[in-house]
């Protein structure tokens, strides 16, 4: 597993701040333009910190260090959580573009 | 995320319940084991769980309470008297022929096992409703 993946992401989400700043509905929640895309690089962050913390414990228990069987377990499943939500918000993202996308002007 | 406020609750509970057999382990391990006339020999061990203070940045935030993860340290039992069994010949005996063993109790011991063997299935129960309730939220999202 590389943080490369998760990192071109959070490429690919900046390359969209512009878009989701121009909505005016977006601005207004957030209070600044790209408060959206902001929110969802930390939650990148966050999936990546979580993946990552999942990674090394897998790593130490597979070496041999000491560590509790069910700390690894509980890692691995808040990484899986973590992805379990960015995957639901990057699905909303998406309902949400193709809806405008389907838009009769 | 929030929802690992209650793992992180549940898993020092494991930690301790694995302490507490690990605990048993050692006592039902050295039950036998015999000490030579006048050394100390092998003290029954105990696994005493008290609530530790959670780290403080965790208070600070609010997420947990202080003092609330159960945390298992293993002390040697103290004043616990020996059994002598009568075995002229085995090297460790004294001048009466009696060799000391530790006072272990097996069905204490296993006893001790079979409960923090079912509070870890407690534990782990609360964890996986705790991971119900994060899947369920998650459900909220899906239109199907």
């Amino acid at each position: 597993m590389t943080p490369l993946s998760i990192e071109s992401l959070a490429a690919v989400v900046q390359g969209v701040s512009p878009a989701a700043g121009t909505m005016p509905g977006a601005a207004q929640g957030s209070g600044a333009p790209g408060g959206f895309a902001q929110l969802l690089q930390n939650q990148i962050a966050d999936l990546d910190a979580s993946v990552g913390g999942a990674e090394s414990a897998m790593q130490s228990l597979a070496s041999g260090r000491p560590v509790e069987l069910h700390e690894v377990m509980i890692s691995l499943e808040r990484a899986r959580l973590s992805v379990q939500t960015f995957v639901q918000v990057r699905n909303k993202l998406i309902e949400s573009y193709q809806d405008l996308m389907r838009m009769q002007l | 995320m929030d929802y690992f406020r209650a793992a992180a609750i549940s898993a020092a509970g494991m930690a301790a319940e694995k302490a507490r057999v690990e605990a048993a382990t050692l006592n039902l391990a050295n039950a036998h084991t015999s000490a030579a006339p006048g050394t100390p020999g092998f003290q029954p061990v105990t696994a005493v769980i008290h609530a530790e203070a959670a780290p403080f940045s965790r208070v600070f935030q609010g997420s947990l309470p202080p003092a609330s993860l159960a945390r298992a340290s293993v002390v040697s039992q103290s004043g616990v008297a020996t059994r002598m069994a009568f075995e002229p010949g085995h090297p460790d005996a004294d001048a009466n022929g009696m060799v000391a063993y530790p006072a272990v109790d097996s069905t204490q011991e296993m006893m001790t096992v079979m409960t923090a063997l079912r509070a870890y299935e407690a534990n782990l129960a609360a964890l996986q409703a705790t991971k119900t309730l994060a899947a369920k939220a998650l459900e909220i999202g899906s239109n199907s």
